[in-house]
């Protein structure tokens, strides 16, 4: 009987054929392969350090450890670099500069054949958020999608429009916003009319939703616009501030506006302080 | 870093405080932008539009209107989402470069541009 052909080789892209059977780990490195690490980060100043072990029965256990400085532009970033030959044993990637808030840092760690743009990926190891203490680890946690979890809350202060202007912000490429609450100063000229003040949200073009605050605003006043989820009763509003409601989850994908539209503004009418509180993930699309 | 936007005139920091980004993205115009537009020649509504709104800004008031209401024509405006000429958004949007395969990330529209203020 001739020999079992499988048996009888004698290694597999450099592995013996007893270590590929009894290997340590599913994820093996052979040369031709590389670890390849994708991020999403929406801060600035941020390095992500990953490390590992890799072992193989002739150079034995073997560490490795690299840094990358994802962009703050919540796009999808790509490193891939060769680690060797070997079993891979443990992998984290944790930051080790800037300071992200769970959600604001987004880390795939894979292994692709090849190291150039035409590299094919080919396991997913772990993914997850990383902070300054928390990494994303195998073996550890089953990985997540970025969309995942409770989002990092953030408060965002609003680009301050001109005089007679109204104020909008637009949902940053890369984000999913789920909007909570807003909070906007409106000071009126003495030009006399009553200004009716609306919030809308849009998806770039079209009105979603629209809804106009339960009182007018006369001239030469001030008033604080405070519109949130849950807010939708009893409305309370009183000369300085003025209270409406906005949809419980209010899910806002990158290009969607949230935007006020003020009816009769005048040219001397400001808009100021305009905040959003809102919870972000990152999309990672 | 505080910019203005030369496009509409808001102001704003690039980088929040909590070192996020801030992507700038002009707002649509105010009712009393689009009217001056409309005068001057800078906005455009298509003819249904440009109908619609004559017809409402020679409608009578509605018997439940109440001093101070805005017209019907300014309402019909309002809902217009007319974008500013020259609109900026800074927003960024990621394209293969077909030479070297690699990405581009760049952003969506430059528009009139924006001065440092500090």
């Amino acid at each position: 009987m001739s020999p079992d052909p499988i048996l009888a080789a004698p290694s597999y892209d450099g592995f013996d054929y007893g270590d590929l059977m009894n290997g340590p780990s599913p994820f093996i490195f052979t040369l031709a392969d590389s670890l390849q690490v994708d991020a999403l980060c929406s801060v600035a100043g941020v390095t992500v350090t990953i490390s590992g072990l890799l072992f193989d029965t002739k150079e034995g256990i073997r560490p490795f450890s690299r840094t990358i400085a994802p962009p703050n532009t919540r796009t999808l970033t790509t490193s891939r670099e060769a680690i060797g030959h070997g079993f891979l044993l443990s992998v984290r990637a944790v930051a080790t500069a800037g300071t992200p808030l769970l959600g604001q840092l987004f880390v795939w760690i894979r292994r692709a054949r090849g190291l150039g743009s035409n590299a094919i990926v080919n396991a997913t190891i772990a993914s997850g958020y990383a902070t300054l203490a928390t990494d994303v680890a195998w073996p550890g946690p089953i990985g997540i999608n970025p969309l995942d979890g409770e989002g990092v809350p953030l408060s965002i202060g609003v680009a301050q429009p001109a005089a007679g202007a109204d104020w909008s912000q637009t949902v940053p490429t890369g984000a999913r916003w789920k909007v909570a609450a807003l909070a906007a100063r409106l000071v009126t000229s003495a030009a006399v009319a009553n200004r009716a003040a609306r919030i809308i949200v849009d998806d770039g073009a079209n009105i979603l939703f629209e809804v106009p605050n339960p009182a007018v605003q006369a001239a030469s006043l001030t008033v604080l616009y405070a519109d949130g989820q849950g807010a939708g009763g009893p409305i309370a509003t009183d000369a300085a501030v003025i209270e409406a409601p906005i949809p419980n989850d209010l899910w806002l994908p990158a290009g969607f506006r949230i935007r006020s539209a003020t009816a009769l503004i005048d040219v001397a009418d400001q808009w100021s302080n305009v905040r959003l509180l809102v919870q972000e993930w990152l999309e990672g699309n | 870093m505080e910019l203005k936007c030369n496009a509409c005139g808001a102001t704003y920091v690039d980088v929040l405080p909590d070192g996020m980004q801030y992507f700038h993205a002009c707002a649509p115009l105010a009712v009393h932008e689009i009217r001056a537009g409309l005068v001057d020649g800078s906005v455009q509504l298509t003819k249904q539009q440009a109908a619609q709104l004559a017809v409402l800004d020679n409608a009578p008031a509605p018997a439940t209107a109440k001093p101070g209401d805005p017209a019907l024509g300014d309402v019909y405006l309002s809902t217009l989402n007319v974008e500013r000429p020259n609109k900026r958004d800074e927003n960024v949007r990621t394209r293969k470069d077909p030479a070297t395969g690699a990405l581009v990330v760049e952003e969506k529209l430059a528009g009139a541009g924006v001065t440092e203020l500090a």
